[in-house]
């Protein structure tokens, strides 16, 4: 009895409780983003099971429904078998001497767990492999006021959407949070799955991973940039090799250039072993708006629409999931990742003649106007090429201003009309807008005054 | 933006005519909720108020504020307004969070311009609000998308395309993934702009109704007309209802108005061609008994058919000459 009591008091109880483990996990992830994971594991499995060729992921096909009720996502993708549900899968983090998938996206451990208790009460995995086959059912609220922190087998029942001849997983969640539901049944929140997953996971979708939201099949897309035939106007590329003592290599690629103009789509995409994690990203971290702190003088200019032409791209890629510059969520980089660090300062260099030759086309603009900038003119009449065609390692190369072809040198005149006045003449006139009266009263005036 | 009634004169648009009438009908049918004159009537009265003066006339409606924008148009606007109706001289952006939302409102946002992220929160704005039996009207205009003249005013080749600008404008998760550059045309960009118009009041209310401690609210679409005089418009029609009073809105009947097509699909008001004395033939013989056939003469059968359909929502025109 002593003895129980003195080591009651020299044990402090600093255990988790579940309840405060389910809450904290859920609360810093946004609801997208808790999709995403799930459609990352799938690309985990596909990537474990790809073939050589442009298509490494033909076949893999990854299923996503949810309603007000429900949400479900079953993939083709290999499945896992019993002994790593058991010792890895379900854990909190990934405990040590896991097997790893080489190049994987979903390395933390906690993306799939995060993802059920953030959607609901309830929720069923079933996984097959060619030989083994197990599932999982938990009633959340239960098991938070249970002892032990294990989770109980359910029986599996094959079917046709999974057995040892087709294996796969599927994970069911019901008995939804009502902000989830709420979100789940509304078009928007399905639209905003499909574009995220559409650019978030354009690679795999580019390499035949077949993905499907609410029945609806989603399409890749890829990153354009601009290049001229005569090769006077091309984006920059560039490759870098970090080499780590232990571990695995990380490669980098960087391209930057000019792309359509396009305000949603201007800025840095960050990719990470072929998954996207940022997105046009025009903030301080990628490099706009950066100042020199010992001289305060601005290296790169803030974001502004006359840079809605740039593009830039750098993928990262290592069989080391955990070297790759990325945050937990995979929303945002690690800053203080080294490679990142390295790669950011190439960035940078890569990024400032774009930025150079962006200004020099909003002056030729200014200049001409757009209907007669030929720098503009070039620019339009350049081709669209995707992002992987272009060649390993170039200098970005743009025609520099005055030395195209031009006619006279031209002004802008610009000046303000009663609204009354100018709707008068656009009807004696027979023009469609106030700009083109300003012009063609120019001209008449002109021929009038005896202009030639 | 040249305010729009120094562009068409309100008094000559029958299909709009056809419309309000139309609306009319609707409100007429809110009894269950309580007495309709105790409704509050948002709209955009303009310089004409002629939606304001049916439901006045009509209706007995007492309560109502017109929003009106063109601050310029201040005296002419104060000049013209019937029935000492309130005007606000601010956006509707500003002016509809103001409203007093513990009473029923019938908003008719008559808006003359196509959709617009401001219309989408103006959608939103009211969606936060609106107490179970407020009724909710949106017209937009839907001739083509700004976007294709910003795309053709562009002109280099190789440029984003006017749906690559409309995506720009509103993002992506509001424009249907499915939607293809045909879809910013005529009356399939009706249909782009109305389900842009529902899927925005769906969102809100799943963000009302997963935090708010009050019952859920929900919105059911009543019809959706298209129709023409000069530009194409759409309209939304609907009610917001608590999941108690949905026996209120079954009690409504709104699947009984006349105008609305069998089976349902948007109303598109067609206003037929014809002279004084076709009228009256026609009318004559209106409302047909089952069975019966139009006696038609020289009468063209589309003609016909437009009006038998819709006669009771439009206009009696008269040209008077000496």
């Amino acid at each position: 009895m002593a003895d129980v009591q003195t080591q009651e008091k020299q044990q402090i109880n600093a255990e988790p409780t579940k309840t405060f483990f389910v809450e904290m996990l859920t609360r810093d992830i946004a609801l997208e983003q808790a999709v995403l994971d799930l459609v990352d594991n799938s690309v985990d499995g596909a990537k474990a099971l790809r073939s050589d060729g442009d298509r490494p992921f033909e076949g893999r096909e990854v299923q996503i429904e949810f309603s007000k009720d429900k949400f479900r996502i079953l993939d083709n993708c290999g499945g896992f078998d019993s002994e790593t549900a058991r010792a890895y899968a379900f854990r909190f983090g990934r405990p040590a001497g896991m097997p790893r998938t080489s190049h994987s996206i979903g390395q933390f451990g906690v993306g799939m767990k995060r993802a059920l208790f953030k959607f609901g009460h309830h929720f069923v995995v079933r996984s097959a492999t060619t030989a083994d086959t197990w599932a999982v059912e938990v009633q959340v609220p239960e098991w938070e006021t249970q002892d032990g922190w294990h989770f109980p087998w359910a029986e599996f029942q094959p079917d046709d959407d999974l057995s040892n001849s087709n294996p796969g997983t599927e994970i069911v969640v019901t008995d939804l949070r009502s902000e989830v539901a709420g979100k789940f049944s509304t078009k928007l929140f399905e639209n905003a799955i499909v574009g995220l997953i559409k650019s978030k996971h354009r690679e795999f979708i580019a390499g035949g991973l077949s993905i499907t939201v609410n029945g609806q099949h989603i399409d890749a897309t890829s990153l354009y940039l601009l290049v001229a035939e005569d090769e006077k106007f091309q984006p920059g590329t560039d490759e870098l090799l970090f080499k780590v003592e232990q571990g695995e290599d990380i490669r980098v690629r960087i391209v930057v250039g000019v792309g359509q103009s396009a305000p949603r789509e201007a800025g840095w995409y960050v990719i990470c072993n072929g998954r996207v994690i940022l997105e046009a990203d025009r903030r301080n971290s990628t490099g706009w708006g950066q100042v020199e702190e010992q001289s305060n003088s601005v290296i790169m200019p803030s974001y502004h629409n006359q840079y809605a032409r740039f593009r830039g791209i750098v993928s990262f890629d290592s069989a080391d999931s955990s070297r790759v510059p990325w945050n937990t969520t995979k929303t945002d980089i690690d800053q203080d990742n080294p490679t990142w660090q390295k790669t950011f300062g190439r960035m940078l260099e890569m990024m400032r003649p774009v930025i150079s030759f962006l200004n020099e086309l909003d002056n030729d603009i200014d200049e001409h106007t757009r209907d007669h900038s030929p720098l503009l003119d070039f620019v339009s009449k350049a081709k669209a090429v995707k992002s992987e065609d272009l060649p390993r390692r170039s200098a970005f190369i743009a025609p520099a201003r005055g030395t195209l072809h031009k006619g006279p040198k031209t002004v802008k005149v610009q000046y303000s009309k009663p609204i009354d006045q100018v709707d008068f003449l656009m009807k004696e006139l027979s023009t469609a807008s106030a700009k083109a009266v300003g012009e063609r009263t120019f001209e008449l005036i002109y021929q009038r005054m005896g202009g030639e | 933006m040249t305010a729009s009634f120094k562009r068409i004169d309100y008094s000559l648009r029958p299909a709009k005519h056809a419309e309000r009438r139309m609306l009319c009908d609707v409100f007429r049918r809110l009894r269950p909720f309580g007495r309709v004159e105790d409704y509050i009537y948002v709209g955009f009265g303009s310089i004409w108020f002629s939606d304001f003066t049916l439901l006045h006339r009509s209706l007995g409606i007492k309560n109502m504020i017109s929003i009106e924008h063109a601050e310029t148009a201040r005296d002419r606007i104060e000049d013209n307004k019937p029935f000492r109706i309130p005007v606000d001289y601010r956006k509707s952006t500003d002016v509809l969070p103001e409203l007093n939302w513990s009473r029923n409102q019938f908003l008719w946002l008559d808006y003359d311009d196509p959709l617009s992220v401001d219309m989408l929160l103006d959608m939103r704005t009211v969606a936060r609000r609106a107490g179970s039996g407020t009724v909710l009207a949106v017209s937009v205009q839907c001739t083509r998308a700004p976007q294709h003249a910003q795309s053709e005013q562009d002109r280099s080749p190789g440029g984003p395309t006017a749906l690559d600008r409309f995506v720009d404008l509103f993002g992506r998760e509001r424009v249907p993934p499915e939607t293809a550059a045909e879809q910013l045309y005529g009356w399939q960009f009706g249909t782009l702009s109305r389900a842009m118009l529902f899927q925005e009041i769906e969102a809100e209310l799943a963000t009302r109704n997963c935090t708010s401690p009050e019952p859920e609210m929900h919105f059911q679409p009543i019809c959706e007309i298209e129709y023409e005089d000069g530009a194409k418009m759409t309209t939304i029609i609907g009610i917001f209802f608590a999941p108690n009073d949905r026996g209120l809105v079954e009690q409504c009947h709104f699947e009984a108005l006349d105008f609305l097509p069998n089976p349902l699909t948007p109303v598109r008001i067609a206003v037929p061609k014809l002279t004084v004395r076709e009228f009256k033939k026609l009318e004559s013989q209106l409302p047909l008994a089952a069975g019966e056939e139009l006696q038609l003469g020289t009468i063209p059968l589309a003609e016909a058919r437009q009006f038998a359909d819709m006669y009771r929502y439009l206009p009696n025109f008269a040209v008077l000459e000496s």
